[in-house]
Order: C-alpha cells, then structure tokens, then sequence
C-alpha cells in the first residue's frame, strides 16, 4: 500500500448552505469515512482552521490569514492508503466535499528514511 | 420521571436535528443579548455550524452538538460585539455579559427563550406570509433558499423580506416588557396557533402541488405546537395538536407510486400511521372545550371520525356533515367550510336538491377555487349514477383548474 496525501481545497462561503444541508454534508462524510476505514483506505484526516500565516523568501515576509474568507482554500487533509495513484484518485472522487464544489488534490507521499 | 415517547416521531425528528439546535441557540442568545442583536446572533449562530461543519465531517458529532454549538455561537458572538462596540456603554454591557463566560443550558431556560422569542415573531406587524418565513428562518433554521423552495416563493423575494422583517423584529420595545410579565404569553396563544396553523398547512398543501416538497414544514409546526405545549396548558392547544396527529397519520397514504395525490375514498388505510392517530385521540380527549367549541376542535373531531372508521363507506358523513355545519356556524364568512359539508351529505343522503346548494355557493367562491364545486357536483352525479352530467361537470373543473395535481387528479377521474 502506498501513501497519498489528498489536499480539499473549497470555496468556503458555507453561507448558501442551509442547516439542513450543512447536517446532510456531516454525515455523508461520516458514512464515507467509515466506508474508508473498512476497506483499509483511511490513514489519518484533519480539518485546518481558518486562520494561519504564509511566511514567504529570504525576508520571511509574514502574510496572516484568514484564509477561509479567501476564494479557495484548503480546509483539511487526508492521508489515504491505495496501491496506485488511479486507485488513490478513484477513492478521493467518492468525497462528498466534491458535491458542494471542493476541488481535490491527490498526491503520493514519497517514503522517506528507510534503508532501501 | 422521563415520558415516553408515544408518538413514535422522535425518530423523524433526527434528521432535522440541526434545525431544532439552530432555532434553541438563536433564543437563547436572543434572550441573553436582546432582540435588538437579532441579526448579529443569526449570523453567528451560522458561524458556529460552519465551524462545526469543518470539525464533524472527520471526527462525527460530538455526544451533544447543541452544548458545542451554543458555546461556540456565544463566543461568535461576543468577539463580534466587542469589535462592534465603540461606545463605552456598548463595552459595559459586553463585559457584563462576557463575566457569565460560560453559557448556561438549562432545559426550561431554553423553552422559554423560544417561546418568546417564537411569540415575537407570530405577533409581528406584518403579513401572515411573511410571519411564517421569518419564525421558519429564525425559530427552525430554514435558510432563505429553503424556504423559497418550500413556499413556492422567489428566493430574492424571500431573502428581501427576510431582511426587512428582522428589521421589524429588532425595533420590537415590547421585547424589554415582555419579560417582567410572566402571563404575556397567554393572551397571544391565538395568534401563535394561527401562524402555526398557517404554517402546517403550507406543508400539507405543498403536498399536493409539488411532490418533490417533504413535509418537513409540518414537523416544524407540530415541534413548536409541542414546545407551546409544554409551557402554556389550553384545550385549543391540544385541539390543534390532535388535529396535526391525525392529518399526518394519513401522510403515508396521501400519494400514489407516481406521486399524485389520492382522495381519502381512494387511500389504503392500512397505511395510515397508527402511532399518529394514537396520539391524535391521546390529544383530542386533552381537547375537550368547556364552553363553545372551537373551530379547531371541531376539525379535530372531524379528522378523529375519519381517522376511525374502517372504510370510507363506514364514515358517520351524517355526524361529520353536522360538525361541518356547526364549524361554517361559527366561520360563516368560510364557504370552503360550507362545501366540506355538502361534500358529506353527497355520502349519505344525495339527491339532485343537492346541486342547487352546491350551485348557490359559486358566487361566493374565490375564481382559483370554483373547479371545485364542479368536481363536487360531478361527484354527485356519479353517486346519483349520472354519467353525462358527471363527465360534463369534471371537464368544466378541468377548464377552470390551475394546480396540475388537481389537474391530473380530474383526468384521471374522467377516464374511470
């Protein structure tokens, strides 16, 4: 099994969502996690808070967020288990953070520190 | 001692479990803050779903969102009041407000800020419409598009109202005085009961019009009627509440496969909610008026005959007919009333006199509602075992129909 990191990046203006729809998107993403853990997917996910800094070059120019009320942002992480980055990419299109207009990155976490 | 749940709907209760959360976090900061901040708390009240949103989609809901979403929206709020408040006035009542850091969530502390608050919506100075949106959007967390979709309104029509009516809502100076008086609520039951009312029977109608429409607007209003329920003791209460029961009892048969809407004559009985109808009779015997009974209790007891007997054909029409009368008696200026009671005396006792009152109440009929009188006239003449004029008549209903459910229902009647 391999290691994939998918980054969901979304345009967090959750204020069309009603509290309906909010409940509805919690627990499809319950159901699709458990789903993730029963069929050995799943190795870890964490949501981000909104809040945050870039610290960018040589200067170490400092830019604070929030970043949630930027156009897209990455809201939270997984590290999915799969054998391909097809397989990785075929899981991550079963996220329901797609349905409200996520946009996913896969991508595969090179192992690092082993003896070959 | 914890009641029983005999009612059975708990469970469909559940799946709106944020709306409920949402409508008891809005009181009670609305209690706490005043109902000057309305918009404020409304805003941070979403703010704390969305937060909640982020968090619970990787680690599920916690044992008990509510405590989570009432701390969380409290803090919203106070970090949002103290930004906005320049004025050292502003700043003291904020930091009175912040020494109590935690919030309480006690049950009846949160009953009765929704009561309150709930009273303050109903009685607002504006149309029964927009009284419904606004207690819908505040009081159960239907957001504008919802709400939109569930009243067949535009949604900027709905999100411009909305915006005006919490305007209202916020200038509300009875707010203050409410509170030193622990009867106000009484003497608005009245008014509370007709929104609520109003506010089922969008629910119950849309399920003709659109099948695509739940009845979630139903739930709400039976939740609310519920929590009145609890607080203020009054017989027209459990006279709407049997009332609601027994209309949603029959919810399961009110469709066929197709979604078209069947006639009590054509519903599968067996499919009525047995558990409904238990607590539609368990409220009904609570209903009992001790002077002259109200129209509600007599709808009550109408929908009760209906929820007992065992075939349409086995209905007491007589006693319901006589009900009817008694109900137009008292809703003179009604005439759907009226035509509910000759709809019943077509069942026990029709003879061609029938038409002509039937044909009396035209005039005094709404335009968009005079195909009924022809599709009850042509029942008539089915019964009397007319076919002509029955076809003749159910054709005329069909010309002068709007609604494409009744619109189907007719033609499906004139092929048969």
């Amino acid at each position: 099994m391999k290691e994939f990191l998918m980054l969901i990046r979304e345009n967090a203006d959750y204020g069309q969502m009603s509290v309906d729809d909010m409940q509805a998107d919690i627990q499809k993403h319950m159901e699709w996690v458990e789903e993730l853990i029963a069929k050995g997917h799943f190795k870890r996910g964490n949501p981000l808070e909104g809040a945050g800094a870039t610290i960018s070059g040589n200067e170490r120019l400092v830019k604070d967020g929030p970043f949630i009320e930027s156009k897209e942002c990455i809201s939270g992480y997984y590290f999915l288990l799969a054998s391909s980055l097809e397989e990785a990419v075929e899981i991550a299109k079963g996220c329901p953070a797609l349905e409200i207009g996520a946009n996913l990155e896969v991508r595969e976490v090179i192992p690092t520190g082993e003896e070959g | 001692m914890k009641k029983a749940d005999p009612i059975g709907e708990s469970n469909k209760q559940v799946d709106h479990l944020f709306r409920e959360v949402s409508g008891k976090v809005v009181a009670v900061l609305t209690q706490k803050f005043g109902v000057h901040h309305i918009e404020l708390i409304m805003d941070a009240v979403q703010d704390a779903f969305e937060a909640g949103l982020i968090r619970w989609r990787y680690e599920g809901l916690p044992r008990v969102p509510e405590a989570w979403l009432m701390t969380v929206a409290h803090r919203k709020l106070l970090n949002q009041l103290r930004k906005e408040s320049h004025r050292p006035d502003m700043m003291a009542e904020v930091e009175t407000k912040m020494d109590e850091a935690a919030i309480e969530i006690d049950g009846s502390y949160i009953k009765d800020s929704q009561l309150r608050l709930l009273l303050a919506c109903v009685n607002l100075p504006l149309s029964r419409r927009d009284r419904i949106i606004t207690t819908l959007h505040i009081l159960c967390g239907f957001s504008p598009a919802e709400l939109a979709r569930a009243m067949g309104l535009h949604f900027e029509a709905v999100r411009k109202s909305l915006y005006r009516n919490k305007l209202k809502l916020a200038q509300d100076t009875t707010w203050i005085q409410k509170e030193a008086d622990v009867n106000f609520a009484v003497n608005q039951i009245p008014t509370l009961l007709e929104i609520l009312y109003a506010l089922f029977n969008e629910g119950y109608k849309s399920q003709q019009g659109d099948k695509s429409v739940d009845i979630s607007l139903c739930y709400e209003a039976l939740r609310l009627l519920k929590l009145v329920n609890e607080l203020v003791s009054d017989t027209e209460i459990q006279a709407l509440l049997a009332l609601f029961y027994f209309h949603l009892s029959r919810f399961p048969a009110r469709m066929d496969a197709e979604g078209d809407w069947l006639t009590l004559e054509e519903q599968d009985r067996n499919l009525w909610d047995e558990h409904l109808k238990g607590a539609g009779f368990h409220h009904l015997a609570l209903a009992k008026p001790t002077d002259t009974p109200t129209t509600w209790y007599l709808e009550a007891v109408i929908a009760s005959l209906h929820a007992a007997a065992p075939s349409f054909d086995l209905t007491p029409w007589k006693m319901i007919e006589q009900l009817y009368t008694k109900w137009h008696e008292a809703e003179a200026e009604n005439p759907m009333v009226r035509l509910q009671a000759l709809t019943a005396a077509i069942f026990h006792r029709a003879d061609l006199q029938l038409v002509n009152e039937l044909e009396a109440l035209r005039s005094t009929i709404e335009d968009s509602q005079k195909y009924m009188i022809d599709a009850t006239i042509a029942g008539l003449y089915e019964k009397l075992g007319y076919t002509e004029k029955r076809n003749q008549f159910l054709s005329q209903a069909i010309d002068q129909c709007y609604q494409n459910a009744d619109i189907r229902w007719l033609k499906k009647k004139m092929k048969q």
